[in-house]
């Protein structure tokens, strides 16, 4: 396959489907694509939202740069919530259509990545980035794998930040091997970024030790669509066939989870979204005097920020005021530590811990459109575990619900990266 | 007097619309009930994980390397001067 007939299936799909934000021509190297938060050098760089549209950042991420050194080159900047707010890739001026149906989201963030590499016939992996599950909501809406590494194994210099405790860049691919490989080029220490230090990912031989594979109780008794239920159930009794021990467990911290995540990743998004202020890049408004200083700032985000963007922002802003930090931003960081306590026990009597990736298929538009924000975030009860803990998960497709893509979400213990690849390949 | 919605969108430096003002305030009521939750969480005696993963103090070698230059720093702003970004007049 050549450069050309990559970037000409990148046109026609994007026609049909809104995958990129920006679709460039490279004439070297092979093209893949990079999720919108990711910057490139020359090339615009909005993380999905209007107050950085114009940006064109003037340096590469590191991942980019690893990519480019190994013979890559970027096809274009794919589709996204606004600065990863979202769970539908729906917060955003250009929303992906879900390829198996149109009428569906790809789920978010990284929609537009999952998207395209569910489309393609080319493609074998792009880049993505998870905050609280957005590799692995959209891999399993749109049924491709999706690896989330261990926090820490992949630098984010020239990552958008949405909360830098929390962000990860990870993969989105065909196969769980064409995700392992990519990996291993973009993973390892970069002196760039000081929580850059876990070691350089290798792409694993097949597996050779028994696994025991646990299964949360708490987790399965969210409300879950039955049909996904039935296809996980599925996808278990295919982990036991090729020999795996399944046993349940129990994560007790599980009903803090969610609201612990949202606190964190909020608190640390309000103070990241506060360098846009209409003045060193992005969006601006003609310096009209005569205010205080920070009136012009205000005027800049309200026109350009989008609504979940400021919701956002005034809640993260909210849960760190004096009067309410203990309550809220310091409470959530301690059920962080009760959260990775859980998973340490479990990860003592289990290899791998297993449960569906999301509780629905990927909704339709309108039935996005009638969620409140809490019934939203809600449908990330089954990824933000993983994703406060930091530990690395891995979304496979897992058969269908209702004609629609399922995704088996199995998770491994911090830097256990190379295990969670090979028990997923060994699930095929 | 300030309603707190006010008082947060100032801090947070967002300009809202009446219309936004009013739907922000009622959904951030009902999300800051549903965080509510975490107050029940048995943390007594638990230290807050600041990150998820044990980081170590790096350093680098302190040596000169070439940085991006004033231009290029400048490339993605029209409000600038004499090699500066500009802000806006003040009282």
């Amino acid at each position: 396959m050549s450069a050309s007939e990559i970037i000409e299936e990148a046109k026609k799909l994007n026609e049909k489907f809104n995958f990129f934000i920006t679709l460039e021509a490279p004439r070297e190297g092979i093209p893949i694509a990079f999720k919108d938060n990711i910057c490139t050098k020359g090339i615009k760089t909005s993380a999905g939202s209007k107050i950085l549209e114009p940006y064109v950042p003037p340096f590469d991420a590191t991942v980019v740069e690893r990519l480019k050194a190994k013979g890559f080159s970027v096809l274009g900047k794919t589709a996204m919530d606004e600065f990863g707010f979202g769970t539908f890739c729906v917060n955003t001026f250009r929303v992906p259509k879900n390829p198996h149906d149109p009428k569906r989201a790809c789920g978010g963030s990284s929609g537009g990545s999952a998207g395209y590499i569910a489309a393609s016939k080319l493609a074998k992996f792009a880049i993505a980035q998870s905050t609280g599950g957005s590799i692995s909501a959209p891999a399993s809406f749109c049924g491709v794998v999706g690896l989330t590494p261990t926090y820490g194994r992949v630098s984010r210099y020239g990552l958008i930040d949405y909360a830098n405790s929390l962000d990860k860049i990870g993969v989105v691919a065909k196969t769980v091997r064409d995700a392992s490989k990519a990996l291993e080029i973009i993973s390892g220490p970069d002196n760039k970024d000081e929580t850059c230090q876990g070691a350089q990912f290798k792409d694993p031989p097949a597996l050779s030790k028994k696994i025991t594979i646990g299964i949360p109780k708490e987790w399965l008794a969210q409300k879950i669509d039955p049909d996904v239920r039935k296809a996980f159930d599925e996808a278990v009794k295919k982990l036991e066939t090729a020999g795996m021990q399944i046993k349940e467990i129990s994560i007790p911290s599980t009903p803090y989870a969610l609201a612990a995540y949202y606190i964190i990743a909020l608190a640390e998004a309000s103070t990241n979204l506060a360098k846009y202020c209409g003045l060193r890049y992005g969006a601006t408004l003609p310096l009209e005097g005569g205010g205080e200083f920070w009136e012009y700032f205000s005027k800049v985000r309200g026109k350009y920020f989008g609504a979940e963007a400021k919701r956002r922002i005034l809640l993260g802003t909210f849960v760190r005021m004096a009067g309410y930090c203990d309550k809220y931003y310091i409470q959530a960081q301690k059920v962080r530590q009760l959260l990775i306590n859980d998973f340490k026990k479990a990860f003592k009597e289990v290899d791998i811990i297993a449960a569906p990736t999301m509780p629905i298929i990927a909704p339709t538009f309108d039935e996005i459109s009638k969620l409140t924000p809490i019934e939203e975030y809600s449908m990330d009860v089954l990824t933000v575990p993983a994703n406060v803990a930091g530990i690395p998960h891995l979304s496979i497709p897992c058969g269908t619900a209702k004609g629609m893509p399922v995704g088996l979400h199995l998770m491994a213990d911090h830097n256990n990266d190379e295990l969670l690849v090979q028990v997923g390949e060994k699930y095929g | 007097m300030d309603e707190p919605i006010d008082k947060l969108a100032r801090i947070a430096r967002l300009e809202l619309t009446k219309e936004e003002r009013d739907k922000f305030a009622k959904d951030l009521d009902g999300i800051l009930k549903a965080f509510d939750i975490i107050a029940k969480a048995p943390t007594k005696g638990i230290k807050p994980a600041t990150h998820a993963v044990p980081l170590k103090q790096m350093g680098r070698k302190d040596v000169v390397a070439e940085s991006m230059s004033r231009d290029e720093a400048l490339k993605n702003t029209e409000h600038k001067e004499d090699g500066f970004v500009k802000g806006p007049p003040t009282k």
